[in-house]
């Protein structure tokens, strides 16, 4: 399963992080930025750092889960 | 023959660093403020349940590889002209010498409120703030 990792800086300079699942596979840097910028303009959330000000990073993470048939 | 370690000169004892678990039983008792946080200090909003720990990074995008000062002013104050820090003339003239001047505490009262509640921006530092007040006054007195 592949799990998109978007991290942000708050006003109060701490991170703040939300992760997706289902992601689809061809995500490239500029949908992800276009999609962060979204979030930050639309000024939703509010963290423990304050308000989501700028975009830090974001990372694609793969983890395998592999089923025992007990 | 006496210690000259000690005049006038602070000296500040690093603590040894410490993985981030050990830091963790040591500063916080409660495990659910614990597990909305990653490794780096982050704060989880959303999708806290979904386990990441084992993963591998496929893709990694930097966005903050330019650490332009942001401004977080109120455009509707009068003075905020005489605040306003060019963004672009500091990274082109970078702050660069270093100069340690003592001020009055009110004083550094007054930088610590600028810096959190007129620039409430985690790009602007200290030495943005004083450079531009310099920069201000220099002005005004040249007038």
């Amino acid at each position: 399963m592949k799990v998109l990792v978007m991290e942000f800086l708050t006003s109060g300079g701490t991170k703040a992080a939300i992760r997706f699942s289902n992601i689809k596979d061809n995500l490239d840097e500029e949908a992800v930025s276009k999609a962060m910028d979204t979030i930050i303009a639309k000024n939703i959330f509010f963290t423990k750092g304050g308000e989501l000000r700028t975009k830090d990073s974001a990372r694609i993470v793969e983890t395998i889960t592999e089923d025992l048939v007990i | 023959m006496k210690n000259t370690n000690n005049l006038g000169i602070l000296q500040v004892k690093k603590k040894p660093s410490l993985p981030y678990s050990e830091i963790c039983d040591s500063e916080h008792d409660d495990n659910e403020t614990l597990d909305s946080f990653f490794e780096d200090n982050s704060e989880v909003l959303m999708g806290e349940d979904i386990d990441i720990k084992n993963g591998t990074v496929e893709k990694m995008f930097n966005f903050s590889k330019t650490k332009e000062p942001i401004l977080n002013i109120d455009v509707a104050d009068e003075d905020t002209y005489k605040l306003n820090i060019d963004s672009k003339q500091t990274i082109d003239d970078p702050l660069c010498i270093k100069r340690s001047y003592k001020l009055r505490p009110s004083t550094v009262k007054m930088l610590n409120e600028l810096k959190c509640f007129v620039y409430d921006d985690p790009y602007i530092k200290y030495q943005d703030i004083v450079d531009t007040a310099i920069r201000f006054f220099y002005d005004y007195k040249k007038k």
